[in-house]
């Protein structure tokens, strides 16, 4: 592609890319307002859409002296467990999927595409019934659980494990090498991108987690990010200010996790099932 | 790299065995009891922390959740036996649905203490088949609240205050309508623009019924030809771009009080949040009626249930009691969510503190709450198919507002209603 083609490309991609961001931009240019502020130029727009007529950081300061910091932290925990957790369970899952030979592995497969075809909103309300009878209610346990096996990230890591060739396992067999050796010293250096591309599936599935926390821990000690941000609006009040603000630093951890992380995903994407 | 052995993931598995233990605490010589709400996190401190002061040994925990989800969460939580929740707030509408479904204690034994502190109004919202479920807590009224700047500029008069000389819907549509040629950007909203609660007035003002008729209120009757002309009016004042189309409701009142609606009919609670609103220039009227029929306000609020399950129930019924039979804990309770409390004691000092507060913009307040509870308030329909109507009405007025016509609409909502009560038992 040539200079000439490239510039107004460019600047087709970057004007996409600023009105995709606008609502965030508004959303935390309108965090720093008074709340009298927030509404008053949204229509027609103007410069003062997003130009605030007057700057103030009591939002801000309300909301990280209030619930909110604790329920960040939590989902910063949370989340981090979750990832690591899950990313043991699901690529265990996934070798024994891939290079074990056992009756039966193609049923097991089958189930957990299932698994990640039933959207998991509509199992919520049964399993936090079987969450409350294990007295796992208002605890990280109850938080952290449904999060480590993720059907998606299983199927992933498998389709990636299955490209690594067979002769390498087999070599360190012969070399003396357990499964678990096999596993942990050849398919999972091997498997960095897939491994980074599961965690992602595993953070982000746990970082927009809303539905689950609210059921399984209401305890204000144990919410999490999103439900804090929920409860910024009550029936006959809205405080936008703080809810805005709230929602922006959300919002900013799972962006720069992205920005840092997000060649590898592609390249996950890219290589899954890939036999060279 | 790190080696990752055998041991180290046992060690992960043995982690994840334990963390319930880790993460209950030992609470076990005090009580501590839920209360759940749909009110903003911290509506509810200064109350909890004087019920505390007051009962050493009692922890309440509030929970909030938003008001669109409070009834799913109710559901999912009460049906399932859970005990998190030991003290929450009932709709009175909603009262029979949860009492029929065993979400409630019967508190009947109490009738004498409740009858005298609340209001007998209040009381018979809490009431289902000769029994009480639930304390009654706040009571609700509606102002027309008016934008006097831009009232102002349109050369319309401030409407009366008193309830005998109240505008008529016809007479408020024309101001409106001035209101916005003269620069209001929205001659008028509904605060609740598509609640149920906001909106039955419209049709009873008129005598036309809260569209529920026969036996325990469970049949529908949405198209009568007064329902269908009631809410093709309701459409019209939207499709005509009178009140503005595609605004949650929970963003009326900040458009209110950016000054860009003239007229707004909405819950007496926002005189405080307008109030807060500097350089709002604005008043408070009795709600509109239509000409020929009869002034009707809503009315109705939350009350409070105890959860019969609930291990700790005679610390929740403390708590729900100080809630509501208290004066003084009744009314630090209506303090951030502004409600008329159901306590007669709290409710006289509630108008005095509201009066005295709102100055000039809101001086007609205690005047005209009390017209409207004594006369002209009409309760929603108690019946145990509320739950399920509002829910389905709430979605034909969002409809309804943004476009779909109204003879449709309510066809369609009425077989969805039928429907919906065959299930119920």
């Amino acid at each position: 592609m040539n200079r000439k083609q490239t510039v107004p490309l460019l600047v087709i991609a970057i004007g996409a890319a600023a009105a995709a961001m606008l609502p965030l931009i508004w959303a935390g240019i309108s965090a720093l307002r008074p709340s009298a502020e927030i509404f008053r130029y949204l229509s027609p727009l103007s410069i003062h859409t997003f130009v605030p007529t007057q700057v103030t950081f009591e939002n801000v300061i309300a909301l990280w002296n209030g619930p909110f910091a604790r329920a960040m932290l939590n989902s910063a925990v949370v989340t981090a467990i979750t990832v690591l957790l899950g990313l043991v369970i699901c690529s265990m899952a996934a070798f024994a999927l891939a290079a074990l030979n056992y009756r039966g592995r193609g049923v097991v497969f089958a189930a957990m595409i299932v698994s990640f075809l039933i959207p998991f909103d509509s199992i919520a309300v049964p399993l936090a019934q079987v969450f409350r009878d294990l007295n796992l209610q208002n605890s990280y346990a109850g938080l952290i659980l449904p999060g480590i096996g993720n059907g998606l990230a299983v199927f992933l890591l498998r389709q990636f494990f299955l490209g690594i060739p067979r002769e390498l396992a087999e070599a360190a067999m012969v070399d003396g090498l357990g499964w678990f050796g096999i596993f942990t010293r050849i398919y999972l250096p091997l498997s960095k991108p897939a491994l980074i591309g599961a965690g992602l599936i595993l953070f982000v599935f746990q970082w927009q987690a809303y539905l689950w926390p609210l059921l399984i821990a209401p305890d204000p000690d144990y919410h999490v990010a999103s439900v804090a941000i929920a409860s910024f609006a009550g029936q006959y009040d809205v405080d936008y200010g703080q809810m805005f603000g709230g929602a922006v630093f959300t919002a900013l951890l799972p962006m720069a996790v992205l920005l840092v992380f997000q060649r590898y995903f592609i390249a996950s994407f890219a290589t899954t099932g890939s036999k060279d | 790299m790190v080696k990752i052995t055998r041991r180290h993931v046992m060690a992960l598995g043995a982690g994840v065995l334990a963390a319930p233990l880790i993460s209950r605490s030992a609470l076990a010589q005090e009580a501590r009891i839920g209360f759940l709400s749909s009110q903003k996190a911290g509506a509810f401190d200064a109350v909890i922390a004087a019920f505390e002061k007051a009962n050493p040994g009692i922890k309440v925990q509030a929970q909030n959740v938003p008001f669109d989800q409070l009834n799913a969460q109710i559901q999912a939580r009460l049906g399932a036996g859970d005990t998190s929740v030991d003290v929450y707030t009932v709709d009175e509408p909603r009262v029979p649905a949860y009492a029929n479904k065993g979400f409630l204690a019967d508190l009947t034994p109490m009738r004498a203490e409740i009858e005298a502190a609340a209001a007998p109004a209040a009381i018979a919202g809490t009431s289902f088949r000769d029994k009480l479920w639930s304390f009654p807590f706040w009571t609700t009224s509606q102002f027309l609240f008016y934008n006097n700047d831009l009232l102002k500029k349109a050369g319309l008069a401030a409407p009366d205050a008193d309830p005998a000389k109240r505008l008529t819907w016809e007479d408020l549509q024309t101001n409106a309508r001035a209101a916005q040629k003269a620069g209001a950007k929205w001659g008028f909203a509904f605060d609740q623009n598509d609640r149920y609660y906001e909106l039955q007035p419209l049709y009873e003002s008129r005598g036309f019924g809260p569209g529920l008729s026969g036996d325990g209120l469970l049949t529908p009757a949405l198209t009568t030809e007064g329902w269908i002309k009631t809410t093709a009016w309701y459409r019209d004042l939207y499709a005509s771009g009178l009140a503005p189309r595609g605004v949650a409701y929970e963003q009326m009142p900040a458009l209110f009080s950016s000054g860009q609606v003239a007229y707004m009919v909405a819950g007496v609670w926002h005189a405080r949040v307008f109030r807060l609103a500097n350089e709002l220039n604005f008043g408070i009227a009795p709600m509109p009626y239509f000409a020929g029929g009869k002034p009707v306000t809503p009315t109705g609020s939350w009350t409070i249930g105890v959860n019969p399950k609930s291990a700790q129930k005679d610390a929740a019924v403390k708590f729900a009691r100080f809630l509501t039979l208290d004066s003084e804990g009744s009314l630090l309770a209506s303090t951030i969510a502004p409600q008329p409390p159901a306590n007669k004691a709290a409710f006289a000092a509630y108008l005095r503190r509201e009066s005295e507060a709102g100055g000039e913009n809101t001086a007609p307040f205690a005047k005209i709450i009390s017209y409207e509870l004594a006369n002209t308030a009409v309760s929603r329909p108690r019946t145990t198919g509320y739950v399920v109507f509002e829910e389905i009405m709430n979605r034909m007025y969002s409809d309804i507002r943004n476009g779909a016509e109204a003879k449709p609409s309510l066809e369609r909502t009425e077989a969805a209603l039928k429907a919906a009560f065959s299930r119920l038992e």
